[in-house]
């Protein structure tokens, strides 16, 4: 029964390497350097409330790694890496806490996601001024956290393996 | 009472639409506190792989480029704000961002390693090198 499991993670991480490659080309803010659509925490939220904070752990990291392997550079690997696995931690807190629903899980995590991007993005570039976009990040954050927690719940009850 | 208000009075009581609200909440607190705290800058230093190459003050409209060997950037400064009007890298990513104004902002080229902040202090070398 391994088997099964190894090979539906392995899905998801293609899965979740499509949206990302769909997040890079949706381009809403072009003046933040990274601020992108959340799609692929979809991939995440579903792997949390499916599986685990293990599973999603490593289909985040292999992800982040493939992506910038494939499309990025060494900087962007460490921007996405750190907002990647810091949203995943808020993420697995906040749905550990049992009192929220998973649109504002999913919420928090895109927040998170974006502060974490922009600071690490601020302290390695050596630019203070990008926290003059955490705030609009935020509220980006908000959207897309919630569209994609409406996504991944729809999602959540059709697939039932 | 309708069914809308019990609808109404669900949201506005959910601890998830409380979530949202604090954070919606602390994103408007931030800019308050940046859109006061923060101040124009007085010129624009732009350095080519850490190394100073023009100080440029903000209240002179011009317009230089920036070359390094078969790379260049194009930048323009007019009424205080700070911008990069055209370059020779792949992603543009410098092009596209926002004209900057404030001391500490800065737009970053990082395929030609080129970095432009606003800085507030007197400039001590008026000059381009």
């Amino acid at each position: 029964m391994k088997t099964k499991k190894t090979a539906a993670l392995g899905m998801l991480l293609v899965v979740s390497l499509m949206l990302s490659y769909v997040d890079s080309l949706i381009n809403f803010f072009p003046q933040i350097p990274g601020a992108k659509a959340g799609l692929a925490n979809i991939a995440v939220c579903f792997l949390l409330y499916r599986y685990g904070i293990k599973e999603a752990l490593i289909i985040q990291i292999l992800r982040v790694f493939l992506m910038s392997l494939l499309f990025g550079n060494a900087s962007s690997l460490i921007f996405s890496l750190t907002g990647a696995i810091t949203s995943l931690i808020v993420m697995y807190f906040v749905k550990k806490t049992e009192l929220f629903r998973i649109e504002s899980v999913s919420v928090t995590g895109g927040v998170s996601h974006n502060i974490a991007q922009a600071l690490s993005a601020a302290f390695i570039m050596n630019s203070p001024g990008i926290i003059y976009y955490v705030p609009v990040l935020m509220i980006f954050g908000v959207i897309s956290g919630l569209l994609v927690g409406y996504i991944s719940k729809k999602i959540i009850k059709i697939i039932k393996s | 009472m309708p069914p809308y208000y019990k609808k109404m009075f669900k949201l506005f009581h959910s601890k998830d639409f409380s979530l949202i609200f604090i954070i919606v909440a602390a994103a408007a607190l931030l800019w308050l506190v940046l859109t006061f705290v923060t101040f124009d800058g007085n010129y624009a230093e732009v350095s080519v792989n850490g190394e100073i190459k023009a100080c440029l003050p903000l209240s002179e409209d011009t317009e230089i480029t920036i070359r390094e060997g078969s790379q260049y950037n194009t930048l323009k400064i007019s009424n205080g704000f700070a911008e990069v009007l055209s370059a020779s890298c792949p992603d543009k990513i410098c092009v596209h961002h926002k004209a900057i104004c404030k001391t500490g902002e800065t737009i970053v080229c990082l395929p030609n390693r080129l970095s432009v902040t606003i800085r507030g202090k007197k400039m001590e070398v008026d000059a381009v090198t």
